[in-house]
């Protein structure tokens, strides 16, 4: 059960989650006691959407990392299954079995291709989408639709998120992000059409909010207030349709967008509608502030994914540890140098050590995470065997700006249909779409191509 | 040096053929003299900047390409090119290129379109400012029903740009919720005056406060708080009554605190015996809204070495069994939000009748423009709807309330095709209303009031003169303050001050509210400068500025004491004007130290108007690359650098730019050392002029034509919300000429409304 998980313990607030754990989600009962319940799928068999325990349904979580990775440290010196950890993998070894590292793997469109400077804009821009960004500081902004967004749009109806968007920064405050590339590019991973970027939450309570709702008010008012927002939907959406006929092309694609995402709301309350009532949040939880500490924030955050796959809110999650070109200073890890800064490091020893701790940190994290998802069960399985979590960047090398050898793996089994356990050296230049174009495959979405992809990677 | 150049998205319209006269002297003139003089470098596989002058001249440039005749005109009349290591052309020569560019240019303006702009989402800082308008409801109020709002992507350094302001789930969600919120914040729907009752088992409230469940109520045996959530409808006088009991110890009588929101708003003294409870109840104010009530035991005893003598009197404890709030007991007069809305209630009638004439001002003022007859009737019918369904009338404009806030017609600001034809004199001008609505949101970042409404229905708002007068007007509106509040502040980039991290090692004495200070100052700084009618120059180099007491102390100018910002004269030129100011300082240097090529490439984007090429592919952020921790290694790095021809003919001026202001530390304090060493803070300039230190920065900035020029467009690009052409270039160029000599940030702003491109649309 998820409160067996050994929480690292400079988490200032363990506690809260403890609390969240224990009496929220492991304790069925007790929830039926507050008269409050929320869908726990694989202990539900009544949950819609079921159809044998043993089959249960594939998650997929992409992760970014900006900046890069000191390469060095990342990738394996031996292949196959008998490879060694290096030091920024390290954190990982319990869980060897269940990952893949990749090398060689990387994503030509995040190139400049005539394009110049701008390669973080373009490493974000590109990292699930393969596709090249129309270079523009505003102007019609153009890229592709990412491998999240192919996933939500076939699996999303299941769930109450076709997809969900959580990320540690909220966006740059001024300026163009990165040598005369919008901050669209930068900001986001996730794109629903070519031109629309799918905006992201960045703080824990508005996301916990999100998912679960906020208040404590009783079920019937819920249901009150939930179809009064269904008419003012409504009513939206004629407004819409009968200004549509009065626009140009360009506007009416944008209010397209609008439609599409007030239709997705709708759907989404038809969805609450089907379950009992919302889930009640602990109070330590709601009433603390944002938290101004990283590492407590970063935690609430990958602890709000595990929930968010626990309780199927969505099987698809992007999550940002930071925008393309992110310059925060680690101090608590003793580096007061901003981390893009620190990326530019032209082989100074000195900095090369700092950005090894940026990126141990980072992984170990992300082995906290990836510890819990095995230690929640999942029906007769449990969440990491269930789920693929792509980690990684879109750069190489920081200082080579290398949009060609990026850090790579890919934990988590894909309900036993991905073989797991291997440093995979791929021929070189083997495209980041094949490993995106098999994991589609993995989802059960019949597909023959992905961006630049040239066939599925044989994992 | 030549600027950018920014590709053809867009060719002018009506542009046909250049006349045979031009044509010819670029043949016989033009061509020759840049195959001469220019080709060696801006022609064949590679040219320099990226520029092909030889392919860019085959034909005579229109449309977008009409920019490069500015850049061919300034490179040339400064002295930029051909370098000055070069072989200069004679000056005759020169001259007529410059006749001939000047021609051309005037010819080409007159072609240029007014260009298309994207429909616009409100931004998070335009919905804020709009529904506090819209609703009258109080700015902190909003904000808290707003402050989960996606933060908006920049498009240009601008969070208004069409383009880049998309729409996702989420935002609806959070357009939705707020709605909601405000909706209900707004419009009042039960009667104040028929009061409410509610009790409260403070058993089921305890929580982990610490008090205990005993006989029905809360034991306190320490100083605890019981706190208990409470939403009430309107502010006013509640009666609030609790049961209470103690256990008698030591010399004091047990109390009871009461709270609401953690101040102790009353106190009980609760001498009563367990067998005989006793009633405490005080009529208090409440507000409106959610808050939070506690009952708090205040004044613990316990004396263990009597205690353990079996001492009767040892331990005092209290215990409370329910809270009851009965209220509001006084009359209660509406919220002013409500007031607005209910003015035009005709007070009977069917409620979609009824409702027309409130919902038809509301949804005017919402919307921007008079709502449509279907329109209104389908807003009419959801009164309706929620009055058939047992809601009272007020709960059905809530709800209408609710639906127009979430309506594209409010979130998106509007530009219909007209569905007349094209009117003869060019391409169709703007309706009066989004005249109206574009003018507000540039000026205030917010929706249009009732006299520019009143304007638009008269049809009065393609009148120039009738547009400069409104400029005036508004700008003596205090909602102009959002013109240094979101524009002001995004050029400059100061948003940024929120995510700068200065090492608190090297610079103890930063913190968030010295980086709130900096960011004000800049703010201030410029409304003063509107405010005052100053001269638009006074921008770089002032005599004055605007502090508090941290930021002086900051600055070391003494005699500034206390929270409040005021206007302060200065007695020297190392501070007064924006580019001596700490918060660019801090927002262009990294966290351990400054960066001269940030700040270089800072003045060359927002105060010169000459960007620099982005560096060539893998070579970004030049500036990291430098990060010397030694700043005389630094100087030394950078001018080893400059040396390379890639990267020197931009960076011999972004380095002499961002050294000269080396003597402002990485958060702007002033120093004469660093590492011990005394800086050094000279540099030349292109042209071979030379700049020590910022005070001789600021007089070569603001010598000239480049800064206003620069902030003519960035506040085009800001009050347009769309990117600026090449062709716009040319038309903002000539503007900037026709400004007086002591131009104000009033006149450009005048100058802006009136054009064509503010005016009208071309349209899809």
């Amino acid at each position: 059960m998820p409160s067996a998980v050994a929480l690292p313990s400079e988490n200032p607030y363990n506690t809260h989650v403890m609390i969240l754990r224990r009496r929220y989600l492991s304790r069925r009962t007790f929830l039926r006691g507050t008269g409050v319940t929320i869908a726990l799928p694989w202990l539900d068999a009544m949950h819609p959407g079921l159809s044998a325990p043993t089959d249960g349904p594939i998650r997929s979580v992409f992760i970014y990392s900006p900046n890069g990775m000191k390469m060095d440290d990342w990738i394996p010196k031996k292949t196959g299954r008998d490879f060694e950890l290096p030091y920024l993998l390290e954190p990982l070894a319990k869980r060897r079995a269940d990952l893949t590292v990749f090398s060689h793997i990387g994503i030509d469109a995040g190139q400049p291709h005539g394009d110049g400077a701008g390669d973080h804009a373009r490493a974000v821009a590109t990292y699930l989408t393969c596709m090249h960004p129309r270079k523009t500081g505003g102007e019609n902004i153009r890229v592709g639709v990412s491998i999240d967004q192919v996933i939500a749009q076939q699996l999303g109806k299941e769930t109450t998120f076709p997809s969900l968007e959580l990320g540690m920064d909220g966006g740059r405050r001024g300026g163009i992000c990165d040598s005369g590339y919008s901050c669209a590019y930068s900001n986001n991973v996730a794109w629903r059409s070519p031109s629309e970027p799918v905006a992201k939450e960045s703080k824990p309570r508005a996301a916990f909010a999100r998912m679960f709702g906020e208040s404590k008010v009783d079920p019937t008012a819920t249901a009150q207030a939930r179809r009064r927002m269904k008419s003012v939907l409504d009513a939206a959406l004629a407004d819409a349709k009968a200004l549509r006929g009065r626009l140009g092309t360009t506007d009416q694609q944008k209010l397209d967008g609008y439609l599409t995402s007030v239709r997705e709301f709708e759907l989404r309350l038809d969805k609450l509608d089907e379950e009992d009532a919302k889930l009640k949040l602990p109070d330590k939880f709601w009433h603390r502030e944002d938290d101004p500490q990283f590492t407590g924030r970063l935690q609430i955050m990958y602890d709000l994914i595990v929930l968010a796959l626990q309780t199927d809110q969505t099987r698809v999650l992007t999550f940002m540890l930071g925008n393309g070109g992110n310059n925060r200073s680690y101090r608590f890890l003793d580096v007061p140098e901003g981390h893009h800064q620190l990326s530019h490091h032209r082989g100074d020893p000195k900095k090369l050590a700092k950005i090894r701790k940026i990126n141990r940190y980072h992984t170990e994290q992300l082995a906290r995470f990836i510890a819990m998802l095995r230690a929640t069960d999942d029906g007769n399985s449990n969440l990491l065997h269930r789920s693929m979590v792509v980690y990684g960047s879109g750069l190489g090398d920081g200082n080579r700006h290398d949009h060609l050898n990026l850090p790579i793996i890919l934990a988590g089994h894909g309900n036993g249909r991905i073989k797991q356990g291997q440093h995979l050296r791929l021929p070189r230049d083997t495209p980041m779409a094949n490993l995106y174009l098999r994991m589609l495959g993995v989802h059960g979405i019949k597909k023959t191509r992905f961006a630049d992809s040239t066939g599925p990677l044989d994992i | 040096m030549f600027r950018r150049i920014t590709t053809a998205l867009v060719a002018g319209f009506g542009f046909t053929a250049a006349l045979p006269a031009q044509e010819a002297t670029l043949r016989t003139t033009v061509q020759p003299f840049v195959k001469k003089w220019c080709a060696g470098c801006h022609s064949g596989d590679d040219p320099e900047a990226d520029l092909d002058l030889v392919a860019r001249l085959a034909k005579p440039p229109r449309g977008n390409d009409l920019a490069l005749l500015l850049d061919i005109r300034d490179a040339l009349r400064d002295k930029d090119m051909p370098p000055e290591d070069e072989p200069q052309p004679p000056i005759a020569q020169v001259k007529e290129i410059l006749a001939w560019a000047d021609r051309m240019l005037t010819r080409g303006k007159a072609t240029v379109d007014p260009g298309q702009v994207t429909m616009r989402r409100l931004s998070g800082a335009e919905y804020r400012n709009t529904v506090r308008d819209l609703l009258g409801i109080d700015m902190a109020e909003v904000k808290a029903a707003t402050v989960d709002f996606p933060i908006d992507d920049l498009g240009y350094g601008f969070d208004n740009n069409g383009d880049s302001l998309t729409v996702s789930p989420l935002h609806i969600e959070n357009y939705a919720t707020a709605a909601e919120k405000l909706a209900k914040r707004a419009v009042v729907v039960t009667d104040p005056n028929d009061p409410l009752h509610r009790s409260f088992e403070l058993e089921e409230h305890i929580g982990d406060s610490g008090a205990r469940d005993q006989d029905g109520g809360a034991f306190f045996s320490t100083e605890r708080t019981v706190s208990v959530p409470i939403s009430l409808p309107h502010t006013g006088l509640y009666r609030i009554k609790m049961r209470a009991y103690s256990h008698h110890g030591g010399d004091e009588t047990a109390e009871i605190g009461f709270k609401v929101d953690r101040e102790t708003k009353a106190v009980f003294e609760v001498a009563n015996s367990s067998d005989v409870p006793g009633e405490f109840f005080e009529i208090l104010h409440l507000p409106a809204g959610k808050s939070t009530l506690g009952v708090a035991f205040r004044n613990d005893f316990y004396d263990a070495k009597a205690s353990k003598r079996g001492d009767a009197n040892a331990d005092r404890n209290l215990w409370v069994d329910y809270l009851h709030v009965l209220g509001p007991l006084n009359k209660v007069t509406m919220p002013a939000s409500h007031q607005r809305i209910f003015a035009k209630d005709p007070g009977k009638g069917a409620p979609r009748t009824r409702a027309r004439p409130i919902l038809r001002d509301l949804m005017r003022r919402a919307w921007r423009r008079p709502p449509r007859r279907a329109e209104l009737a389908r807003t009419c019918g959801l009164v309706q709807k929620v009055v058939d369904n047992g809601g009272n009338f007020q709960a059905g404009i809530q709800l209408a309330l609710q639906a127009v806030m979430v309506s594209p017609n409010f979130l998106f600001r509007i530009e219909p095709d007209s569905t007349s034809s094209k009117p003869a004199d060019g391409p169709e001008l703007l309706g009066h209303f989004e005249m109206a609505t574009r003018l507000s949101y540039f000026l205030w970042s917010s929706s249009p009031d009732d006299r520019l409404l009143k304007l638009a229905a008269e049809q009065r708002l393609q009148d120039l003169d009738t547009l400069r007068l409104e400029v005036i007007r508004m700008l003596r509106d205090p909602r102009s303050n959002a013109l240094s509040q979101n524009f002001a502040v995004q050029w400059l980039e100061l948003r940024n001050l929120e995510s700068v991290s200065p090492d608190p090692k090297r610079f103890p004495t930063w913190s968030k509210q010295l980086g709130d200070s900096m960011r004000k100052e800049s703010e201030l700084f410029f409304q003063t400068i509107l405010e005052e009618g100053r001269d638009i120059l006074e921008l770089l180099d002032a005599d004055f500025t605007v502090l508090d007491e941290t930021l002086a102390k900051h600055y070391g100018i003494p005699g500034v004491k206390g929270p409040e910002f005021r206007k302060v004269q200065l007695r020297n030129h190392r501070r007064g004007g924006l580019p001596t100011q700490a918060s660019i300082q801090t927002v262009t240097s990294n966290p351990t130290r400054t960066s001269p090529v940030k700040r270089g490439k800072w003045l060359l984007e927002n105060i010169l108007d000459d960007p620099p090429p982005p560096p060539p592919p893998g070579q970004d952020s030049f500036a990291e690359k430098l990060d010397m921790t030694i700043a005389h290694n630094l100087r030394q790095q950078m001018e080893q650098h400059r040396q390379k021809t890639l990267c020197a003919s931009c960076h011999q001026r972004m380095d002499a730019l961002g050294l000269a202001m080396q003597n402002y530390d990485a958060i702007g304090r002033w120093r004469d050392k660093d590492h011990g060493r005394k800086i050094d803070a000279s540099g030349k300039l292109p042209g071979g002029r030379r700049v020590d230190g910022a005070i001789e920065l600021k007089r070569v900035l603001a010598d000239g034509h480049d800064f206003k020029r620069c902030l003519f467009k960035k506040l085009f690009l800001y009050a347009l919300g769309r990117n600026v052409r090449g062709a716009d270039q040319v038309v903002i160029d000539a503007e900037v000429r026709k400004l007086p000599k002591k131009a104000t940030l009033t006149d450009m702003i005048q100058a802006i409304v009136v054009l064509d491109a503010f005016r009208r649309r071309t349209t899809q």
